[in-house]
């Protein structure tokens, strides 16, 4: 009876344990964003993004607290809050999609792999659909995956005070650097 | 006449220019130096967030906590390290991204141990799949 129960119990075990290293994630990733401006460069640091990855189907989604960019100077750090993300309403910004090329990457071989990445990016409570490349490197026990891209503000509906319009650039460069663990639950 | 209020004109702009370079320039607070606005366990904390994170956004969010807990992990990367607090069998947690500065204090701290972490509080982050998180950042062990 109990070899019987282990039989039927077993595969259902393995499906489990498949599905959940199907799944990648972390709660450290780190995301940059720099804008050039003529003043002086702003640049914002945030190192507790989090981030899923599903290699079966490509499926991947970021997110990421706002009031956790890090700034140099203080000042700077409040307006970002305060003025232009409005981080006590859209507390949150999100990427949610998928690597459309996902069959091209080998999981299961040590190496770096070009990505293409397609999917909905959420900041300061609008979403716009974003495409953009992305590079996965398959280590051993984890992989890795970095990204640089820009976003315009004007998609975002934030708003450049007029006085300082012309010191502050639209486009800032966003920089994705994460190293992904598998998912064991 | 003229030369006083001339005289006093260039004060109140150099205490101005003065206050402004001053303003331009802070850096944040190490939080080691502050005084917290709120003491709360990891677990009331959690629970607030849990409970209706629109209302513990607006009692928490931006504010300077100390939070008291038991550690349930250590994340070390590079410089960086990431205390987490919480209960063994539940997914969610408080993660404290520590100020790197004082990352050598966790030396001889471990799993299990009671802590008070200050940091400042940035948020909620829900999600059902990987366990909800308070997320504290610029840490330090008082």
């Amino acid at each position: 009876m109990f070899r019987k129960n282990i039989l039927i119990v077993a595969p259902l075990l393995f499906t489990i344990i498949v599905q959940a290293q199907d799944k990648y994630f972390t709660k450290n990733a780190k995301i940059d964003f720099f804008s050039s401006a003529p003043l002086e460069d702003i640049e914002g640091k945030n190192k507790t993004a989090s981030a899923v990855l599903d290699i079966k189907t490509g499926s991947l989604h970021f997110s990421v607290l706002m009031q956790g960019f890090e700034f140099d100077k203080a000042l700077m750090q409040e307006h970002f809050n305060e003025n232009y993300l409005e981080s006590d309403k859209f507390p949150k910004a999100e990427f949610k999609g998928s690597i459309i090329n996902n069959v091209d990457i080998n999981y299961q071989k040590a190496g770096t792999y070009n990505a293409k990445v397609k999917g909905t990016m959420t900041l300061h409570g609008v979403t716009k659909d974003l495409e953009t490349t992305a590079t996965i490197k398959v280590n051993d026990d984890n992989l890795k995956a970095e990204s640089i891209f820009n976003l315009l503000l004007s998609d975002y509906n934030i708003k450049r005070p007029a006085v300082v319009k012309d010191k502050i650039s639209n486009t800032i460069k966003v920089t994705i650097d994460a190293k992904l663990d598998p998912l064991k639950n | 006449m003229k030369r006083i209020i001339f005289l006093i004109v260039l004060v109140l702009i150099t205490c101005a220019a003065w206050y402004v370079h001053k303003e331009y320039n802070r850096k944040n607070k190490n939080l080691a130096e502050v005084e917290a606005d709120t003491k709360i366990s990891a677990a009331a904390l959690l629970g607030a967030f849990e409970n209706d994170s629109g209302s513990a956004n607006k009692q928490y969010l931006g504010k300077i906590l100390a939070v008291d807990g038991t550690i349930k992990n250590i994340e070390k990367e590079d410089t960086d390290a990431t205390v987490i607090l919480g209960d063994e069998g539940n997914m969610s947690s408080i993660r404290c991204s520590m100020d790197t500065a004082y990352v050598w204090k966790l030396a001889t701290y471990k799993e299990g141990a009671s802590i008070t972490i200050t940091g400042a509080c940035t948020g909620f982050n829900k999600d059902d799949l990987l366990g909800s998180d308070v997320i504290l950042n610029r840490c330090v062990i008082n």
